[in-house]
């Protein structure tokens, strides 16, 4: 440990002053050094930050860079893009990220899995996110934790560029507003047809595992899941479009 | 004796003064310093593109891209350059993929079509074909998305929708406008850029009759607020004594009022955003907030 004195002699004032001065320019000193480690050695604007979650971006990005995502690889070290992780209680190693950029004219939305030294990118791609989950090597021990997984399965496999959310009861579907005449009437007809029919996430158990029932909306079709999860967390997928033309907001 | 002694103390205290004032003054040297070192590589990182482009603009000299990488930072692509004069052994060029082929050759059956394959190839802008992950220009990386799970018309229309989005590349400006400025103009670029995507479908539709291909986003309601329009002006004209309105009035007339028809959608939530469901304001907002998510400036 170092200890610097600095000598004062009489002047207990000026002794003070001096002290303070050089205490001042010492913790400037300090804050200034913090800030140009920060900004060294990161290159371009889109890189220099020090977000705190940069070494959980450096290993995505150089994961995906690997799987030749060399566009995701590069969002997910954007600038602006917001890193958040997404509740997995169902895992035991690996963890998901959400990654959302709007710097854009359009913004983009991510999903990725990150464990064991590797990473998976499951926008898109449903056969990722059963790999993560049997990679983790996580046990779905209740039904609770089987119909959370379904739930996070659906929404971090959604294909990109196409609004998917789940619905846990018919006012979660977001109708176009305004919509008159044939429209309207047929926006009538599903609330009254689907209202008692909707329910949030749920599972059964069944002789391998679980199946979970997820209501979904994806573009303008209303879909429903039967996802059947085993223990060790493998994934069967059976959808059925229940509404094929719901009168919803126009996507961009 | 007693001032002697009081000159002597005097004296020992400027000593002293002199010794901790030449450490304080070394300490404010280095702060200096670092704060220089500090400023230099902010101003390097941030405003170097925009110096470059101010000298650009001032000189005329074509270096447009060439700075939006240095500001840009990050892995760009390489663009296209202009060949030099001693050009190496030519490089093979990949073959278009089907999807590109059927893209351009649904661009090149309209004007604006063909102005935005011009434009594209003019302004080195990358496009990526690719199936999945929808239709969307990058302005950090200068690159159009097209997703090809979208018939050849839709990638048509939605291309020349992005080069409206390409052409406004660093506009509006999210560093210096107000939140309310910056959302107010996004929703402007928005509205222009499908504006021109039904205009474009509107000639492909006239150029092979029928509703081929069928309508694209918000043309409906576009043409209707369109007709709706001159028709209320001609009625109000007859009903003043005055002749109906000329092509040309009547062209303005309808364009106004589609345009506005546009935008209320946009704004009332008609359309939506495929990534969260928001409405585009909302998503705006939430850019700029991001863009000025900072605890202190130098940690921006």
């Amino acid at each position: 440990m170092t200890h610097m004195t600095v000598s004062c002699g009489s002047s207990a004032d000026g002794c003070r002053s001096r002290r303070l001065a050089v205490g001042v320019a010492l913790a400037l000193v300090a804050l200034l050094l913090t800030g140009c480690a920060s900004a060294s050695g990161t290159g371009g604007a889109s890189e220099r930050n020090t977000r705190p979650d940069e070494g959980t971006r450096q290993t995505i990005s150089e994961g995906l860079l690997k799987s030749g995502k060399n566009e995701e690889a590069r969002i997910v070290k954007l600038g602006g893009s917001r890193l958040t992780q997404v509740k997995t209680p169902f895992l035991r190693n690996w963890k998901i990220y959400r990654v959302v950029y709007r710097q854009s004219s359009h913004p983009v939305l991510l999903h990725i899995a990150t464990g064991h030294g590797q990473v998976e990118l499951l926008t898109g791609s449903p056969k990722a996110f059963g790999r993560v989950t049997e990679a983790d090597g996580g046990t779905v021990e209740n039904a609770a934790a089987a119909a959370t997984l379904a739930r996070v399965y659906v929404e971090t496999t959604r294909p990109g560029g196409i609004l998917t959310y789940v619905v846990g009861r018919v006012e979660d579907i977001k109708f176009r507003p305004g919509i008159t005449g044939d429209a309207a009437r047929h926006r009538d007809e599903i609330v009254a047809e689907y209202r008692p029919r909707i329910k949030a996430p749920a599972a059964v158990a069944n002789e391998k595992g679980f199946t979970a029932t997820v209501y979904v909306v994806k573009d303008k079709a209303l879909q429903r899941h039967d996802i059947k999860v085993s223990a060790k967390g493998t994934i069967e997928d059976d959808v059925k479009t229940l509404v094929p033309d719901l009168p919803v907001p126009y996507t961009l | 004796m007693l001032i002697d002694r009081s000159r002597h103390a005097l004296k020992a205290r400027r000593r002293r003064d002199r010794g901790a004032g030449s450490l304080e003054y070394a300490a404010l040297i280095v702060v200096a310093a670092l704060a220089v070192g500090v400023l230099g590589s902010l101003i390097s990182t941030t405003a170097e593109g925009r110096i470059q482009s101010a000298i650009c603009e001032l000189f005329g000299s074509e270096c447009g891209d060439e700075s939006r990488n240095t500001a840009g930072g990050g892995d760009q692509e390489p663009q296209p350059r202009e060949p030099s004069p001693s050009p190496g052994p030519p490089v093979p060029q990949p073959e278009p993929s089907q999807e590109e082929l059927e893209t351009e050759a649904a661009l090149n059956e309209t004007q604006l079509g063909r102005d935005a394959l011009e434009w594209v190839e003019d302004n080195g802008v990358r496009v990526v074909y690719r199936a999945g992950g929808g239709s969307y220009y990058d302005g950090d990386a200068n690159v159009f998305y097209i997703d090809t799970n979208q018939s050849p018309e839709e990638r048509a229309n939605t291309f020349v929708h992005e080069v409206n989005h390409a052409e406004h590349r660093d506009e509006p400006d999210i560093d210096d406008l107000s939140r309310e400025d910056f959302i107010e103009q996004s929703i402007d670029e928005e509205v222009e850029g499908t504006v021109e995507a039904i205009l474009n479908n509107q000639q492909l539709q006239q150029n092979r009759g029928g509703n081929n291909p069928p309508d694209t986003l918000l043309q409906q309601e576009y043409e209707d607020a369109y007709d709706s329009a001159i028709a209320d002006a001609n009625r109000a004209r007859s009903a003043a004594g005055l002749p109906v309105l000329d092509a040309e009035a009547a062209r303005e007339v309808g364009e106004r009022a589609g345009r506005e028809r546009v935008e209320q959608a946009f704004e009332n939530g008609e359309v939506v955003s495929s990534v969260d469901g928001d409405k585009y304001a909302d998503n705006y907002g939430e850019a700029w907030d991001d863009a000025h998510d900072c605890f202190l400036w130098i940690f921006c």
